[in-house]
């Protein structure tokens, strides 16, 4: 515990610099406005700032990504609250709870009310990987190709189970990531695959796919959905953003609850945010009270969720910096960010590379508290900016997914492929086909395929390795009952839902 | 199945099917292991299967739903809708392929000012402005402070 503490302190003497500061504060303001636009979410945020740290210190990049995750969390409640628009999938219940408020007057109380659970959230999240994450590192250097590859497997299995009914659409496209990922030179072999053109042989840049994915991708659907925001002119008095005394007590134990949650929902891989949002939202409902006044502005159905939602960023990060693996779409991009500062991601991170893990992890803390502030007292400045931006944000996304897709290698290369991902992730979500899947098989089935394969070599090309090892066992089993519920669970609500309606 | 379902699956499926039929020239085992043809032929034949149960699944839909008198499937976007998407995809292909002329920013810009014209609906006048000032702080950002060749 000491030792984190003292590697913690480390990480902000190399923060506090006014360089770093102003980055964590600007990332943060960023990601606030990117998360609270329709239509952009964390991973278009994180994937449209990639490019910006080419040329960073590795810390520095690294603030400004994980600052611009958390500032979308924050930021996806503002126009949920406001004008009944989430900003962002986890935001969809916010609104729920948000915007009758702002019906009855009490939009500021809504705002402060969420950014105060957010704060709570966020820093809960960010004690546990404090001080979890390096016990977790420390354990997983036993950890062998087996179960690394069996853990990814866990990763890309259970974001493909928790798409619901998509079930069979988020299998395919995880089947088409992994074929995307198969380009270029093979790690094992150096065999190199689908070298159609010059460009190739060092495989697709992943940069690229995920510019285009997410962020031309969201504009072409923009584009074709002409969403508007109509913001008005909300004028709140700093003292409402304050709650009272007894919005305090009503809101503490959901706002506990959901930070809990939504950490111990972060670190499983393959869920993620959203996930936390509603399943804090169906707890808080369960166990409350007064169940008939949720819908209608409850205090413990806002506060849980948004709870929920700002500890599950700290929470996805834990099994990134310890395991390599990403715990959702928008961890997947960081991965591929720590793969493109030549950082090894895995166990070893924390002890090669700890200075820029810790580094990260205080300029986290510090995005926190600025997030917090921010979000209280600048609430106009952002309300003028989503309205400066949002007529505009075509055509610069546009332009920043071009800049950023030709500064990979300064060719035209990746803006031809920025282009044909962008066209992918148009279709994908114009008809209800999950990216997350996708992304997390891209950056995950290179790793994973390199596993596999050293493992089928140290058990001299026999499958039982995967059942003599304990732990690989122990996954396997885990990834069978996990199956299971999952189907169990969707026949229940199935039948549940047949009840109703007779 | 909507139209854009079916480009979307049709463009999926002959991606799939490139890749297998390469694949098929890349070794498949390797010693006591497997080659670097196993993945990408067994997820192509996956893909490639998985096309066929959404296609078939939609298939039964629609003679279940044709059974049924009255029954209507969702109307998909109409073509007015989807004009901007292809005109937008249009214009970045004309302006990469324009780059290589030598500049990235002139015709990202010519780009950039269309799509607010035309496609967001603001006036010329203030679409120049405002995406001038755009792609002033770009190039601020990209060509100044990182030195990217963006001219």
């Amino acid at each position: 515990m000491l030792d984190a503490l003292s590697q913690l302190a480390g990480g902000f003497s190399e923060v506090l610099t006014a360089y770093n500061i102003a980055l964590i504060f600007l990332a943060g303001m960023i990601g606030t406005v990117v998360g609270a636009l329709p239509g952009l979410g964390p991973s278009a945020g994180i994937a449209l700032m990639l490019p910006l740290t080419f040329g960073m210190p590795h810390a520095s990049g690294l603030c400004l990504l994980t600052g611009v995750y958390m500032g979308t969390m924050y930021g996806g409640r503002i126009t949920s609250i406001l004008i009944n628009t989430p900003g962002d999938a986890p935001a969809i219940v916010t609104a729920i709870e948000g915007y009758p408020m702002m019906r009855r007057g009490e939009g500021g109380l809504a705002l402060g009310l969420s950014a105060i659970a957010s704060f709570v959230g966020g820093c809960f999240g960010l004690l546990v990987l404090i001080f979890f994450a390096p016990v977790v590192s420390s354990y997983a250097i036993f950890l062998g190709a087996p179960e690394y590859f069996l853990l990814m497997l866990l990763g890309l299995s259970t974001i493909v189970m928790l798409a619901g009914d998509n079930m069979i659409k988020a299998l395919l496209m995880a089947c088409v990531g992994v074929l995307v990922s198969t380009f270029g030179s093979d790690y094992v072999s150096g065999h190199i695959r689908f070298a159609f053109t010059p460009e190739l042989i060092e495989g697709i840049d992943f940069v690229a796919i995920i510019i285009g994915l997410y962020g031309l991708g969201e504009v072409l659907f923009n584009l074709e959905q002409r969403v508007r925001l109509n913001l008005g002119k909300p004028t709140f008095s700093v003292r409402e953003y304050i709650p009272s005394a007894k919005v305090v007590k009503e809101g503490s134990g959901a706002t506990l609850r959901g930070s809990l949650l939504g950490t111990v929902i972060g670190i499983l891989p393959g869920a993620g945010a959203t996930v936390a949002t509603f399943l804090e939202y169906a707890l808080e409902r369960r166990i409350a009270r007064k169940p008939e006044e949720f819908g209608k502005g409850a205090v413990p159905g806002l506060a849980g969720p948004e709870a929920a939602n700002n500890a599950s960023v700290p929470g996805s990060l834990i099994p990134l910096i310890t395991l390599g693996i990403p715990g959702s779409g928008g961890t997947a991009i960081m991965l591929g960010a720590l793969i493109m500062f030549g950082l090894q991601p895995g166990p070893l991170l924390m002890i090669k590379s700890g200075d820029v893990v810790w580094a990260m992890i205080a300029g986290l803390v510090l995005a926190n508290v600025f997030l917090l502030f921010s979000n209280l007292l600048l609430m106009p400045l952002f309300v003028n900016l989503l309205r400066m931006v949002q007529g505009h944000l075509a055509s610069v996304v546009t332009a920043l997914c071009v800049v950023g897709s030709f500064s990979l290698a300064y060719s035209d290369f990746n803006i031809w492929i920025m282009l044909i991902f962008g066209v992918l992730g148009y279709l994908m979500k114009k008809c209800d086909y999950p990216t997350g899947p996708f992304i997390l098989a891209v950056v995950l089935a290179p790793l994973a395929e390199n596993y596999f394969r050293q493992s089928i070599m140290l058990g001299q090309g026999k499958w039982q390795i995967f059942i003599e090892r304990p732990i690989s066992l122990s996954i396997i089993i885990a990834m069978v009952v996990l199956g299971v519920l999952g189907i169990v669970m969707k026949r229940f609500i199935k039948r549940r839902a047949v009840a109703a309606a007779d | 199945m909507r139209t854009s379902e079916i480009i979307l699956l049709a463009s999926l499926a002959i991606f799939a099917g490139v890749l297998l039929w390469f694949s098929l020239d890349i070794p498949y085992s390797a010693g006591q292991g497997f080659g670097p043809g196993y993945l990408p032929l067994n997820l192509a034949v996956a893909t490639l299967a998985l096309i066929a149960v959404l296609a078939v699944k939609a298939l039964a839909a629609r003679r279940g739903g044709a059974a049924m008198p009255g029954a209507q499937e969702a109307p998909s976007g109409t073509a007015a809708a989807v004009l901007p998407v292809v005109a937008t995809v249009a214009l970045l292909a004309l302006a990469t392929l324009a780059m290589s002329l030598g500049s990235v920013l002139a015709p990202l810009g010519i780009v950039m000012v269309l799509i607010s014209w035309r496609l967001s609906g603001h006036g010329l006048l203030r679409s120049i402005l405002v995406n001038a000032a755009v792609l002033g702080a770009i190039y601020v950002i990209f060509g100044l402070w990182l030195r990217i060749p963006l001219q």
